[in-house]
């Protein structure tokens, strides 16, 4: 059947071998409809021609400056106290996503006082509803990347619902 | 005449194998007297992937689609000889599920598709934090930071 993959026997055991193969499969099919992104109804704005300007780059231009925005607000919101977990290790992650979006490593926010665990939750929470919701409007190069960071806020909020408050 | 592909047939079809591997998991994990947190993991796991393969299953099918259906059995990578081979295979298929999910963002021409696949990435990228951790890693081990994209 045109555009399925066969499911073969092997999938658990090469879960791996067959979701590797199609991650890479869609990332090749990532490269040719880069600039579409998906409305509503279902059907996709068509591709660009080549030698004119990319629909969506505008758009992606500011869904990515919203993440960023935003990733630096968590970075800073997450300054203190400097060496305590889960503190560090999401700090880490917000200086990482920051250099995928911006491709520089961003400098270590000065500390300051240190936000309730509550209140960090709580702004990760609302990064990940934001990231969720941008990536319908994104193109598919793009897309994949704002669902992985909302994913990432949730992994966040879970790390701190550990903490006490 | 086939069915138009929505996207979420490769994603359903990793469902259905992790719904497998997870009940695989709960079958042999009784034997080896596991702690009260990965037991939790694992029923929890299991119930929310089923919820969310019945979900891609309507999305596939609402779409006119044809869902693509589980297989009998699947092949098992390593024999799940004690709990720690067993949270090795539910991490495994986990991070696995998240390069599917975050594939099918990509790729679905729907946004309510897109937001389905989302919702599996993010569910799967914390049943694998979860898992890593009651394997014994800290949080700066347990997370990556963008889970389901290849080499981050």
């Amino acid at each position: 059947m045109a555009g399925q993959i066969r499911v073969s026997r092997r999938f658990v055991a090469g879960a791996g071998g067959l979701v590797g193969l199609v991650g890479l499969t869609s990332i090749a099919c990532d490269a040719s409809h880069a600039s579409q992104a998906p409305d509503a109804s279902g059907s996709s704005r068509a591709p660009s021609a080549s030698l004119t300007a990319d629909p969506f780059a505008a758009v992606d231009a500011g869904l990515r400056r919203r993440a960023v925005a935003d990733e630096r607000r968590l970075l800073a919101a997450a300054a203190a106290p400097p060496a305590a977990e889960p503190f560090a290790t999401i700090r880490r992650l917000h200086r990482a996503h920051l250099r995928t979006l911006t491709g520089q490593l961003p400098a270590e926010p000065a500390g300051r006082a240190a936000p309730t665990v509550a209140a960090l939750q709580a702004a990760e929470q609302g990064v990940a509803a934001a990231r969720r919701t941008d990536c319908t409007g994104a193109s598919a190069t793009l897309a994949p990347v704002l669902a992985s960071l909302a994913a990432c806020a949730n992994v966040a909020v879970h790390l701190l619902a550990a903490q006490p408050s | 005449m086939s069915s138009p592909p929505t996207g979420l047939e490769t994603l359903l079809s990793g469902e259905h194998a992790a719904v497998y591997g997870y009940g695989m998991a709960g079958a042999v994990l009784v034997s080896f007297s596991p702690s009260a947190g990965l037991t939790v993991a694992v029923r929890g796991g299991y119930d929310a992937l089923r919820v969310s393969r019945d979900q891609l299953t309507e999305a596939i099918a609402t779409a006119g689609g044809s869902p693509p259906e589980p297989l009998p059995a699947y092949a098992l990578p390593f024999p799940l000889s004690n709990a720690p081979a067993v949270v090795r295979f539910l991490t495994g298929l986990e991070d696995r599920l998240c390069v599917a999910a975050a594939s099918t963002v990509g790729a679905a021409p729907v946004a309510a598709h897109r937001l389905l696949a989302a919702d599996v990435l993010s569910a799967s990228a914390v049943r694998a934090t979860v898992l890593r951790t009651l394997a014994g890693a800290t949080p700066s081990t347990a997370v990556t930071p963008l889970p389901g994209l290849p080499g981050r």
